[in-house]
């Protein structure tokens, strides 16, 4: 039981930086590139677009050769650590929310920039109104981007090296146990995952009902 | 015409997707005028309003603006409600040095007939209500030019009269504005100056109307309208009888020198009480005839008849001419 619940917490924990890791780098990011016109843009989308299928074993093999010993990142010692679960998972949903913030964000009716333009708006003002306006599609993002990483058991293995409680996160413990033939532990991770992913759908959908319109 | 145009539009040409939308050679619009753009759909109206306030970018040609950018105020036909309350749309993006922001807030919405919306949410309006707070939004920045884009579109009659009231009063002030409208009747009770746009150039501009009130009657010589008790004025029909309101544009009122015999049914005499330019090469002439009656003529016209205040002169018009404004007072 104990390692039912220390695999809970390594989950949480990784993928809940991650996630904010990608929010504070992604919601920003993708706002200007739906808010800013300049050349290449398109170049810019398609790429983060292909990102999007990328597969996080392959992710999580750059993001290794980055943090093995021989790279110039070595001597920090991340590999196998929680943290570089953390920057694979960042890596690996930072193209997702960027992607999911620039349609938020690029489908909010044109009216919105030019009443804020007639208003004599800056930037700044223009940039919180479009975040505030397309708040429900950047919600939804961030939800996608947590459902995705605390499902993820790729950049997890490769990363973490499945150590048990330290490394371990509840998509490789049920990996493990499915291989060793035990399916109870597994069983019961699967359904904690369910559980979590219902719970952050639930929370979404309060706040986004609660503010609307 | 002294003093420098509120808006100055030179030989600016617009195209979208290779079709040219708006193609104006020369539009000035006056402090304290009502420029009232009129035409049919894909007219260039918008286009021009958006030029001017700076949302698109002329492909060719020159406007200058003799207010700051910050000085307009732009209403959409179709306007843009952000989150929260008509009280945050109405000071959205307002700074707190900008005065008293809740007080100039609280008077704008007043203005605008929506002083009871205040703490609704804006997004849950009607469209009228809509139209209203952005009018509201506009005015509480106190803008020394208006454009606005069928600001009347979704209003009710209540509505189009605090319309009229809140751009009589802008422009008794001193503010200039333009507006483009469908909405003729609405916009002739504001005798305004009236350009047609057409394939987005100008095809008729400077039109100014007359609007009177008055009782309208059927008698043996048709339909006529009694104004002030005093002066007769024969129109082609009428719908019903009793206080009506009703338009004559200036451009169909001729001035002749002597007693007119023509087909124009409506003649009277009278001295001129004034004369101004209006437009690059016609003056507007005013004379008393019981009534201030309006009439465009060209300056060499005008220069040839020798007005001049007090001159005598015959004024008609056809009873054509005549445009009955619905509703009445």
């Amino acid at each position: 039981m104990t390692e039912l619940w220390h695999a809970t917490g390594v989950s949480l924990y990784c993928s809940v930086i991650a996630t904010a890791l990608c929010a504070v780098i992604g919601i920003p990011s993708g706002c200007l590139l739906a808010m800013v016109e300049f050349r290449g843009k398109r170049i810019i989308l398609d790429i983060f677009n292909t990102l999007l299928s990328l597969p996080t074993v392959v992710v999580g093999l750059l993001v290794y050769l980055l943090l093995c010993r021989r790279s110039f990142l070595g001597p920090l010692g991340l590999l196998f650590t929680p943290s570089a679960i953390i920057i694979g998972e960042f890596m690996l949903a930072l193209p997702l929310m960027i992607v999911f913030t620039h349609s938020a964000v690029a489908a909010i009716d044109p009216a919105a920039r030019e009443t804020a333009k007639v208003l004599g708006a800056g930037w700044r003002t223009t940039a919180q109104m479009l975040v505030s306006e397309a708040r429900f599609g950047i919600m939804a993002a961030v939800a996608a981007v947590f459902g995705r990483l605390v499902g993820e058991v790729g950049i997890a293995m490769m990363l973490g090296g499945n150590i048990a409680g330290y490394t371990r996160t509840m998509t490789t413990t049920i990996a493990l146990e499915a291989s060793k033939g035990e399916v109870a532990l597994g069983l019961k991770l699967g359904g904690m995952l369910m559980l979590i992913a219902v719970a952050v759908n639930v929370i979404i959908r309060r706040m986004q009902g609660g503010n609307r319109p | 015409m002294n003093t420098p145009p509120v808006v100055e539009v030179s030989n600016v040409s617009k195209s979208y997707a290779g079709r040219r939308v708006v193609d104006i050679s020369s539009l000035r619009v006056d402090a304290g005028e009502l420029c009232v753009l009129t035409g049919h759909n894909g007219a260039g109206k918008t286009t021009l309003l958006r030029l001017i306030a700076g949302l698109d970018t002329p492909d060719a040609g020159r406007i200058t603006l003799g207010v700051a950018r910050s000085a307009i105020g732009f209403c959409f036909q179709k306007p843009y409600m952000f989150r929260g309350t008509v009280r945050d749309n109405i000071g959205w993006g307002m700074k707190r040095k900008e005065g008293n922001v809740k007080t100039a807030v609280a008077e704008a919405a007043k203005q605008a007939g929506i002083g009871r919306l205040l703490d609704i949410k804006a997004k849950t309006l009607s469209a009228g209500e809509m139209q209203k707070v952005s009018l509201a939004r506009a005015l509480v920045r106190r803008p020394r030019l208006l454009l606005l884009d069928e600001p009347a579109a979704n209003l009710d009659e209540a509505g189009v009269e605090t319309l009229e009231c809140v751009i009589r009063r802008h422009v008794a002030e001193g503010g200039a504005c333009m507006m483009a409208t469908h909405m003729h009747e609405h916009a002739l009770r504001m005798c305004g100056r009236f350009v047609r746009l057409e394939h987005g150039a100008v095809a008729a501009q400077d039109d100014v109307f007359n609007v009177f009130d008055g009782r309208a009657e059927t008698s043996g010589e048709g339909a006529v309208i009694t104004v002030e008790d005093a002066v007769r004025i024969a129109c082609a029909s009428m719908a019903h009888v009793g206080p009506v309101r009703f338009a004559v544009a200036a451009s169909d009122v001729v001035l002749a020198a002597s007693p007119m015999h023509s087909s124009m049914r409506n003649c009277f005499s009278g001295a001129v009480t004034a004369i101004r330019p209006c437009g690059a090469a016609t003056v507007e002439v005013t004379v008393d005839v019981g009534m201030p009656l309006r009439a465009l003529v060209t300056a060499q016209s005008a220069y040839q008849m020798r007005l001049a205040p007090g001159s005598e002169v015959y004024a008609a018009f056809k009873a054509t001419a005549v445009r009955v404004l619905k509703g009445g007072l």
